[in-house]
């Protein structure tokens, strides 16, 4: 498997409604596929080729990194900051999220229900994830995607200029003193479900909602992003049917980074 | 294989004295009120103003609702400051009325058809700098022109429903109202006591900003977009953000320009510009039948 990392540069700020057991404070990999997912359909007509990729374990992706002075910094599920992987600095998300009180509208004259809305200020850092693939992987495409995703905004409120970005590079990660790898102990940097039952290392549990419509919802325990563990299977990749009769791939496969 | 195309309106947006934004923490050593809408930028030091495009875009929807007289038929809640207020909208609920409704096929679709974009002052990297009163900012870009300032204006609140105006006994008191127990505004304008207008300042922005809009044109027809050049033309008679009775909250768009972005484009590829002379809204509206021609033919190039 090849190692890349595409850089970019947000232009406005990420919302995130409450589908979440917690104040949103990162984009998990499953997040990120989900969305390239919708990005490649809309550029190639159905998004089959991506689906087989994952599926084939051709492609995995990791949570979005935060990139400051050359340095990468990766989220800590357990600590709720964004950390290098050496734990030598940090990046308290606080200083990026902001929380919107909003009232969802009655359509069907039921009472309003008051809600919340997160707003990243992605704007303050450069973002990045890393790439793993084999040779049989489109990676321009993967990059086209990015592209359209980039220019049609990632989160809520895309159509009202939420979430646009710029992919500035695609790197190798040589400089930035780590690897990357699928299997062996190492630092979580994706949201994993394993298929075996017991997993070794410094392990946090997630509980992770995915809703596919008005109070419809699948739910899963993951082993977020900073866990120390180590790696012994291909996670998995589940399919679920949403509202629009679309089966949408949930991305749970592990994704480790070791310093070099 | 199902083809792509988006079609990308850019053009500048020239506003004046735009008051888009909020009350928010008072800087120390500040006396501004409302402070308009800023956000940092990944080329810049410090944050630049800017419109949201949930602002221009919510009064370009208004307007067009008005325009092709649409029913309000959606209970919109809202916040107000005393419980909810019901404030009905224009919003199609079966997928058959959203595709024969002009402005839900473009603005309310489930499978999102369009795009907006903040307008960010014009340039790509820009200089902010303080001006020499409070809350006042000068924006230039990397050419070094000025793009944006930001200034303060003084206007004054004038007191409204003195009839749901609670004055305690306490503030009464110190008027030198002796009551026992909490009394309405009106009640106490019966006691001798004026209200007097409040003087606030608040922040205005000036200048030149970018207009971006995408459409999925494997969706739509360029004739869908027909309602977005009316909004855009509305718009310059009208106003965004706050007091646009008074003159405030004007814009002007100027220099459209229209390009497609295929499925080549997101691979390296060049964008493909639709060649027309026109580049003001109205202008756009004049010549409909030719720029549609000229778009068309793009099109089947690209869609087949």
């Amino acid at each position: 498997m090849q190692t890349k990392l595409i850089r970019l540069e947000f232009k406005s700020k990420i919302i995130f409604q409450r589908t979440w057991h917690e104040r949103p404070w990162r984009m998990p990999s499953d997040y990120l596929v989900r969305s390239l997912v919708y990005a490649w359909s809309k550029l190639y007509g159905d998004p089959n080729e991506l689906v087989q990729a994952l599926i084939d374990d051709h492609f995995r992706i990791s949570s979005l990194l935060i990139v400051r002075r050359g340095k990468l910094f990766l989220p800590d599920y357990g600590t709720h900051i964004y950390v290098t992987l050496e734990g030598d600095e940090i990046i308290d998300p606080a200083e990026l999220v902001t929380e919107l009180s909003r009232i969802r509208v009655a359509r069907d004259m039921d009472e309003p229900t008051p809600f919340e809305e997160y707003l990243i200020n992605a704007l303050k850092y450069e973002w990045a994830v890393i790439v793993s693939f084999s040779e049989s992987f489109d990676l321009n495409k993967l990059i086209a995607s990015f592209r359209l995703l980039g220019d049609l905004g990632i989160g809520g409120r895309k159509s009202k200029g939420s979430g646009r970005f710029r992919l500035t590079s695609v790197d190798s990660i040589d400089r930035y003193n780590l690897e990357v790898k699928c299997k062996g102990f190492g630092k979580l940097i994706s949201r994993y479900l394993p298929t075996c039952k017991e997993v070794e290392g410094k392990i946090y549990q997630e509980s992770v909602t995915i809703w596919y419509g008005s109070g419809k919802s699948y739910s899963y325990v993951v082993i977020p992003e900073g866990s120390e563990v180590n790696v012994m299977d291909d996670g998995q990749v589940i399919f679920v049917e949403n509202d629009l009769n679309h089966r949408v791939p949930i991305f749970f496969r592990p994704l480790i980074a070791v310093v070099d | 294989m199902k083809s792509f195309a988006l079609l990308v309106v850019s053009g500048d947006a020239y506003v004046e004295e735009i008051t888009v934004g909020s009350k928010r923490e008072i800087e120390t050593g500040t006396r501004v009120d409302i402070f308009t809408a800023f956000k940092p930028h990944p080329k810049a030091r410090g944050e630049i103003p800017y419109i949201p495009a949930s602002s221009w875009v919510g009064v370009l929807r208004h307007l067009l609702e008005n325009y092709y007289d649409l029913p309000a038929q959606t209970p919109r809640i809202r916040r107000g400051k005393e419980g909810t207020l019901v404030a009905p909208i224009h919003e199609c609920q079966s997928p058959s009325e959203i595709l024969t409704c002009p402005v839900c096929k473009l603005l309310s679709r489930r499978d999102v058809v369009a795009w907006f974009d903040d307008l960010d002052p014009r340039g790509e990297k820009y200089s902010v700098q303080r001006g020499r009163r409070a809350g006042e900012y000068i924006i230039k870009n990397e050419r070094n022109e000025i793009v944006a300032q930001v200034v303060l204006k003084d206007e004054v609140v004038l007191p409204r429903d003195v009839e749901k105006t609670i004055i305690s006994a306490d503030i009464a008191k110190k008027l030198g109202v002796e009551i026992d127990k909490d009394i309405t505004g009106k009640e106490l304008i019966e006691k001798g006591i004026r209200f007097e207008p409040i003087p606030r300042e608040v922040q205005v922005v000036s200048g030149a900003f970018k207009l971006g809009a995408k459409f999925d044109m494997a969706k739509l027809s360029f004739n869908d977009l027909k309602p977005f050049f009316i909004g855009l033309s509305l718009l310059e008679d009208r106003y965004i953000g706050r007091r646009g009775s008074r003159g405030y909250g004007r814009v002007k768009f100027d220099n459209i320009v229209m390009t497609l972005r295929s499925k080549e484009y997101y691979e390296g590829g060049d964008e493909i510009p639709i060649e027309v002379d026109e580049r003001k809204p109205r202008d756009v509206l004049k010549q409909w039948g030719k720029i549609r021609q000229a778009v068309d033919e793009k099109l089947k190039q690209i869609l087949g």
